[in-house]
Formats: structure tokens, sequence, C-alpha cells
């Protein structure tokens, strides 16, 4: 399995690769009025508006760094029925790939209430590494925008 | 998309470049070559580029890639037929992939007893086989001005239901895959001339090509090879 990592204030994450529809370098988004935490608005990805979810803010609750190192995951999130809609999802240091089997990748879950998109700790070369389920944590991402904040 | 790379150089922090130091471009006394072979599998020249990756995006990038990400693809409908571009002398010229089988550098060609000056110009060694060789320049009549002698001379090996000739061209220009709409079909008055192997043309660079007809060439060849 080939998975693409990113960083959070030096943690590091894990998107499966198979869930990464192309990696776009950072560009200009249209951030709307009263959007909700996490969200950078929409960007135009060739010609069509995707929404763009910031993981710093959503997480750290800073935007993302303007670094060239900082790209645009595009992942496909599947809906119930209907068809696929393409997510960007803002990350930090999203430069290194790294390949894993699954049976080496077992690990302590971390999955919780609050955050359901993460799963299972492994041991990378240079650290623990946790893996990010990407449709769980869009899910997880417009839930919380669409009851707010509060709930 | 052209990225204005002198830019991010200035605005990287200074990185050592051990790899042009002791590494592959210097003078490859580094120790740990030895066990990475190439300064590319290095964690240090690794390291380097994650550092680079690492700087501020300068404005006028980012602009250039939101409008990069934000351009349409452009829309490649309908089949496209894939064709080698070769040069024979002051003609541009392109034949269907299907019917090449490789393109080899020239070698030297032995030409065959009482078969001179003719379109079979002898034979020539590829890998082992011996192939007949023929003059595509010859066979449609084309100029005959000086043999050229550079580098860049090719042969074609062309395969027909197994039958495989080989084909002396001056230059090769790559392959090319064209749509049907983008052909121009030949004035009459030029596509039913006796010689005429071309039956179509289209723009390739800033020249027009003439696209070969195999259905005509290649019996063609066959005859003048029998």
């Amino acid at each position: 399995m080939l998975f693409l990592l990113f960083q959070l204030d030096g943690h590091r994450y894990a998107l499966d690769g198979r869930e990464v529809v192309e990696i776009l370098p950072l560009v200009t988004a249209n951030r709307t009025p009263h959007s909700p935490e996490g969200s950078a608005g929409l960007f135009n990805y060739r010609g069509r508006p995707v929404p763009l979810i910031d993981l710093s803010e959503m997480v750290l609750g800073r935007p993302a760094k303007t670094r060239l190192s900082t790209r645009i995951i595009l992942v496909e999130r599947k809906g119930e029925g209907a068809e696929p809609r393409l997510v960007g999802l803002l990350a930090e240091q999203a430069t290194e790939l790294v390949r894993g089997d699954e049976a080496s990748l077992a690990g302590a879950d971390a999955a919780q209430s609050d955050t359901p998109y993460l799963r299972s700790i492994f041991f990378g070369k240079k650290g623990f590494v946790q893996r990010v389920d990407a449709n769980a944590l869009v899910s997880h991402h417009l839930g919380k925008a669409r009851f707010g904040a509060a709930a | 998309m052209t990225a204005p790379i002198a830019d991010l150089r200035a605005g990287s922090p200074p990185v050592e470049a051990c790899w042009s130091v002791i590494g592959v471009s210097g003078d490859r006394s580094c120790p740990e070559l030895a066990i990475q072979v190439h300064c590319r599998n290095c964690p240090v020249y690794a390291g380097a580029a994650v550092t680079f990756l690492d700087q501020d995006m300068p404005e006028a990038y980012l602009a250039e890639l939101t409008a990069y990400v934000a351009r349409a693809p452009e829309r490649q409908e309908g089949a496209t037929h894939a064709v080698i571009i070769f040069r024979l002398g002051g003609e541009w010229l392109a034949f269907p992939m299907l019917a090449l089988e490789e393109v080899v550098k020239r070698r030297p060609i032995h030409s065959l007893p009482h078969r001179r000056g003719g379109v079979v110009l002898g034979l020539v060694n590829v890998r082992g086989a011996l192939l007949i060789c023929v003059s595509l320049t010859r066979l449609m009549a084309l100029d005959e001005t000086q043999e050229e002698d550079h580098a860049g001379r090719r042969l074609l090996v062309i395969s027909d239901h197994g039958q495989r000739l080989a084909a002396p061209v001056d230059e090769v220009g790559g392959i090319f895959r064209y749509r049907a709409d983008e052909v121009k079909a030949l004035p009459d008055t030029v596509a039913k001339g006796a010689a005429n192997f071309t039956k179509a043309t289209f723009a390739w660079k800033d020249r027009t090509i003439g696209l070969l007809d195999e259905q005509r060439l290649l019996p063609a060849l066959n005859r003048s090879v029998a």
C-alpha cells in the first residue's frame, strides 16, 4: 500500500494512496463569508468549483502556511447514491510517499467519537505516523459545518 | 507550465549541495555512494528537497499555479492515429506506427550484385537478421541530392505481414498522434499521380508533413523487392 504523508505541527499523518485522486499545488481559494472553521472556501479545479478543507485550521486552529510544500490533496468523497464529489484537503508538508503493507501497519486504533477519521498509528522511518481516513474526515467536517460547531 | 525556477532558488534557504562536491556531480568521494549508488537515493538529497520546498510561496507563483489548476483540460476527442515522422532529403513524411517495427541507427549497407541503382539498396544486419534495405527516396522518385552524412540518420524497420524491410531516412522527427479532423486531403490533381504515395498532409511543429499511404507504399515496396 502506498501512503501520502503530511504533517500538522510536527505530527505525521498518512492518507491511503487509493483515496487520492491528484496532488495539486497550493492555489488561491475563494473563501466565502461565514464559512465555518476549517473551510478554506472553493477553488477552481479545471473549470469546476471544488471545496477546500484546511486541515491545519481544522485541527490546529491556524490556517496552513503558504509554502511550496503545502499542497492540495484531491480526494473523492463517496456519497450515498450520488456521484462521487471531489474535495480538496489543504495539507502542510505533503511531500512524501511511503510504502507499507497492511499487516505491518496494524497498530493502536485511535478513533474516538470526536475524531472518527483517525485510524491506526504505525511506526514509520522517522517516527509515529497516524493514518487518516479521508472520507470520514470530510464527512466529519461537513457534518460539523452543517450543524454548527455548537452541536 | 513554466515555473519561475530562478525565483524559487533565490528564495530558498541555502542548501549544502554535497552532491556537487563529493557526490555524483562532484568527485564521487562520498563514502555513502558505495551504499546509495546515486545521490538521488540518498536521504541527504531528499532532505535538501524538503528544505527547498519548505520555503514561502512567492505570490506570483501562487497566482500562476492557481491559473494553471483552473485551466480546463484540452479536449482530446476521437480516435488518434500514431505515425512516425521522418525526413528524406527536403521532404518531411509520416508513416503509420502500426507498420513500423523499430528505428535503429544507420549501419553499413551491403550492396547486392546486379541490384545496383534500383530501389533495393542491399542488405543490412539488424540484430543478426539480414534485412533487405530499400530506398524510399528512389521508390517515390524524390530528389536524390547528395548523400547526407550526420549522426541523425536512422534506419526504419518496416514490417508488412511478416515481411521486414529496412529503409534509411535522414532524420526522425518523432512519434505524433493526429486526429482524423487534423489532416487535409490532397488535391485530386496531385493525389492521382502514379508515383504519389501521400494520401494527406497535416501540420507538425511549423512544417507540413506528407502522410504516406501504407496501402499503396507497402505493395509497391514488395514489388520492387521481388
